[in-house]
């Protein structure tokens, strides 16, 4: 239907607004409607109902069209705020939580490792009185500084606990962010192929209590 | 108790969501498949195109990208220089194609890496390979404890037959493991390495466990008086 018809049925245009073109057409509506208004009909014509249901059914349309619109259409969800406030919080811990977090040592130092499941907690230690940072890197975490030591009391002894799976390991402690050095008191050590000794640690977890073949 | 209303919340149409969330999971993947980011990042983009260049040949080979790629990252992390990397992942890239002799190309990765460093360090490799048959589940470990019996200055010949030993005797792992830091002890205290493993085999031919050399507990105060390597990592099991 033409705009201007449109809005002059729905009252919003006069009738000495429109173009000639579409006063013409406005006056056989209008001719229309009053021959409605006067017949006097108090309800629609018999069949009618069905004929309408009929012409709505066939326009149906068919399943693939109305899967792509659910896609492109905008939705809206309902969502209770302490539910979404919980999801939240699953989804901080799963993505933000460091994988290498230091776990701080315990004051007695009385453990040095932790064996929990097959996860093992390693405590690393290096006196290195003159040193502002101490870090501890490794094919743990690919070789990056940025496991970092403590020294709380000042004594120059930093220390730190890592969690670590069973397996061999290698790792070198960075003093200061660029001066790479050995464990001193590592129990095993391995060239690097730069020059230099990578300490080593083995850790068996559950499988170190396998017996080995004859 | 406690009424909580549920609130509307609009978005924007499924599409749009799937697709937002293919970006954000596309991005840091996309980030790992450059593993040599770090690399090319401290050595600049030529140093990085020759060690891909090595690492590709090395693949074609049939070794495993990881340990070659861990050791550009390793040595570009400790500051050195690309021609120092390239060539130590060349070596690297016949260590273990040597080692997939002992265990085939197909292994364990840190198996692969191990038979490289026991080949390295001296080990037969017909030893290996039996070795890698009889305990392939257990065979980094006992490469280490191998390599650590041949550090405390025993000979490979030695140092295999108290493998031998320790298997025949039911030794577990961390026995195994625990054997060369008794070997040092002895060596310490003035026996000569083949006095030391003598008397550690003696040892455990008589039935006894290889002891922990210290009380397990790591402390300083030991190190300073004994002025000897302390290790951090009895208590492991």
């Amino acid at each position: 239907m033409n705009k201007e018809l449109d809005q002059y049925l729905d009252g919003e245009l006069d009738g000495a607004d429109l173009q000639p073109d579409v006063k013409q057409e406005a006056e056989v509506w209008n001719a229309f409607l009053r021959d409605v208004r006067e017949s006097g009909a108090q309800g629609a014509p018999v069949g009618l109902e069905s004929l309408v249901l009929n012409s709505i059914q066939t326009e149906k349309r068919s399943q693939w069209p109305r899967i792509i619109d659910w896609w492109i259409d905008p939705h809206a969800i309902r969502i209770r705020p302490l539910i979404g406030l919980a999801a939240a919080a699953v989804l901080a811990v799963i993505f933000l939580l460091p994988k290498d977090a230091v776990v701080p040592v315990e004051p007695s130092g009385a453990a040095t490792t932790v064996v929990d499941n097959e996860v093992v907690y390693v405590q690393f230690k290096l006196e290195a009185p003159e040193a502002k940072s101490v870090a501890v890197a490794g094919d743990f975490n690919e070789w990056v500084p940025e496991v970092m030591l403590a020294d709380p009391d000042g004594d120059g002894v930093w220390a730190g606990r890592l969690k670590l799976s069973p397996g061999v390991h290698r790792y070198m402690y960075v003093i200061d962010g660029s001066h790479w050095v050995t464990d001193p008191y590592a129990e095993r050590y391995t060239e690097d192929g730069f020059g230099r000794q990578n300490a080593v640690i083995a850790i068996t977890g559950g499988a170190g209590a396998r017996s080995l073949a004859p | 108790m406690i009424k909580v209303s549920s609130y509307s919340l609009a978005f924007q149409s499924p599409l749009f969501l799937v697709l937002l969330v293919a970006i954000i999971g596309v991005v840091p993947l996309g980030a790992q498949t450059d593993d040599l980011v770090r690399v090319r990042a401290l050595l600049g983009e030529g140093a990085t195109s020759q060690i891909e260049a090595a690492i590709q040949l090395g693949l074609a080979d049939g070794l495993p990208r990881n340990l070659l790629v861990d050791k550009a990252i390793e040595g570009a992390a400790k500051g050195m220089g690309s021609e120092v990397i390239l060539a130590a992942v060349y070596t690297l890239t016949d260590e273990l194609r040597q080692a997939g002799t002992v265990v085939g190309l197909d292994a364990d990765e840190v198996n692969l890496e191990k038979a490289a460093d026991g080949l390295r360090s001296g080990l037969d490799q017909s030893f290996l390979v039996e070795l890698y048959r009889e305990n392939s589940e257990d065979f980094a470990m006992v490469v280490v404890a191998l390599e650590d019996l041949l550090r405390t200055g025993v000979t490979v010949r030695v140092a295999q037959n108290m493998l031998r030993d320790a298997s025949s005797r039911g030794l577990r792992v961390n026995e195994l493991l625990r054997l060369p830091a008794n070997v040092r002890r002895l060596v310490r205290e003035g026996r000569t390495p083949f006095e030391a493993v003598r008397s550690v085999r003696a040892s455990m031919r008589s039935g006894r466990r290889p002891p922990y050399p210290y009380d397990g507990t790591p402390n300083f105060s030991i190190h300073r008086r004994h002025q000897t390597p302390i290790q951090f990592m009895w208590s492991i099991n």
